[in-house]
């Protein structure tokens, strides 16, 4: 019998990556080979007011949504820092890296990783409650929704457990491996994929009302 | 019957002077000879042992932490059992472990007689090309627990990070 652990640590999380790369790109292929130019006579195309879009997305309270709603932009801003930045340079992981493909980069120090993890706990914890009591968040709230929140939430409260080598330990690694890996193959085809199309979205509404805001027909 | 007690009580009364002697005597030889003995059984011991000792310069078990190296640990030591090793890998060769750089085309080799802490060479990252003392850890220890493993030895040793660096 294969060892679990080195199941969701070796073939598994190959097949978790390959997935991921590959949903990733044909998510995008499809969305640029579908999308076409609207049949109006001023179609929404200029660049500058795009790139505008996206940058004040980017950017904390960049966007009127995020002024007006200040502890949502917090909680957000930094759980999406803590996400991203986590995973890449977390010492455990960078050894992992290194045994598996031998590179190696900086790693993050251990009390700021364990700070982020409960970060990103909390902040799930915060984003279930507002899909389930914001009227206008529980209106674009499907059931799975909450199970995307519910993974991210098991994948970081495990490698927090696991670093801290609370519980059994083995278990609550392979849970991690395993919850990570199905967040890494969902990500593409799921709300998740904002991801990905964020800057998309910003960028053609961007468009869209940039061209309104220099129309100068007020 | 009570003429034979009597008898032998008297025997090493000091009265009775000339076996008194003899038998002091008698027994002071023997313990000469045993403690001569003693004293050569224990140096020959102790001399064995200083040989034996040199030639597996080694402990049972070493804690790993070389804060020399590292500094401030950022993980638990790992208590690593050098008996259990070099039983196991005895037909591959204590080179597996403790190789040094071939002068020529430095490549590692290994020279008996100069088995070598790892950190000796694999110090901290530099600009040097071997691998530094973390990676040279992690790729000689999981890398080879892991190859054992595929090589359907599932007892081989720890892969997970808990597994040897154990929290006490």
């Amino acid at each position: 019998m294969m060892d679990i652990y080195e199941l969701v640590r070796g073939p598994l999380a190959g097949v978790a990556l390959t997935l991921f790369v590959l949903g990733c790109l044909y998510r995008i292929v499809v969305l640029l080979y579908t999308g076409n130019k609207e049949p109006v006579p001023d179609a929404s195309g200029r660049t500058g007011n795009a790139v505008r879009s996206i940058l004040h997305g980017l950017l904390p309270f960049g966007s009127t949504y995020m002024r007006k709603q200040p502890l949502l932009t917090v909680v957000s801003f930094i759980f999406h820092l803590c996400v991203i930045i986590l995973p890449v340079f977390l010492l455990a992981h960078i050894v992992l890296w290194y045994e598996s493909w031998g590179i190696q980069w900086r790693s993050l120090p251990d009390f700021l990783a364990d700070f982020m993890t409960l970060w990103v706990i909390v902040a799930c914890i915060y984003f279930i409650f507002r899909r389930l009591l914001r009227t206008e968040v529980k209106q674009v709230t499907r059931p799975i929704d909450f199970g995307w929140l519910i993974i991210i939430m098991l994948t970081f409260l495990t490698g927090f457990l696991a670093y801290h080598q609370w519980g059994p330990y083995r278990p609550i690694l392979i849970l991690h491996i395993f919850s990570s890996e199905i967040l890494l193959v969902v990500l593409p085809f799921s709300k998740l994929g904002h991801m990905l199309f964020f800057a998309f979205s910003r960028a053609c509404m961007g468009a869209e009302f940039g061209k309104h805001m220099q129309a100068g027909d007020y | 019957m009570m003429n034979i007690k009597q008898r032998t009580f008297n025997l090493f009364d000091s009265r009775y002077s000339l076996l008194d002697v003899k038998l002091k005597h008698f027994v002071g030889q023997l313990m000469q000879k045993t403690l001569l003995k003693k004293l050569l059984v224990m140096g020959f011991a102790l001399w064995g042992l200083t040989v034996w000792s040199d030639a597996f310069a080694q402990e049972a078990e070493y804690n790993l932490a070389h804060r020399d190296v590292f500094g401030k640990l950022r993980r638990p030591q790992v208590s690593f059992s050098h008996e259990i090793h070099a039983d196991t890998l005895d037909s591959e060769g204590c080179g597996i472990c403790h190789h040094v750089q071939d002068e020529r085309n430095g490549k590692p080799i290994y020279i008996e007689g100069e088995e070598l802490d790892c950190k000796e060479c694999h110090l901290q990252r530099k600009d040097n090309k071997i691998p530094a003392l973390r990676e040279a850890f992690h790729g000689s220890c999981t890398v080879c627990h892991r190859r054992l493993i595929k090589n359907s030895r599932p007892k081989a040793g720890p892969t997970t990070c808990g597994g040897c660096h154990l929290k006490r």
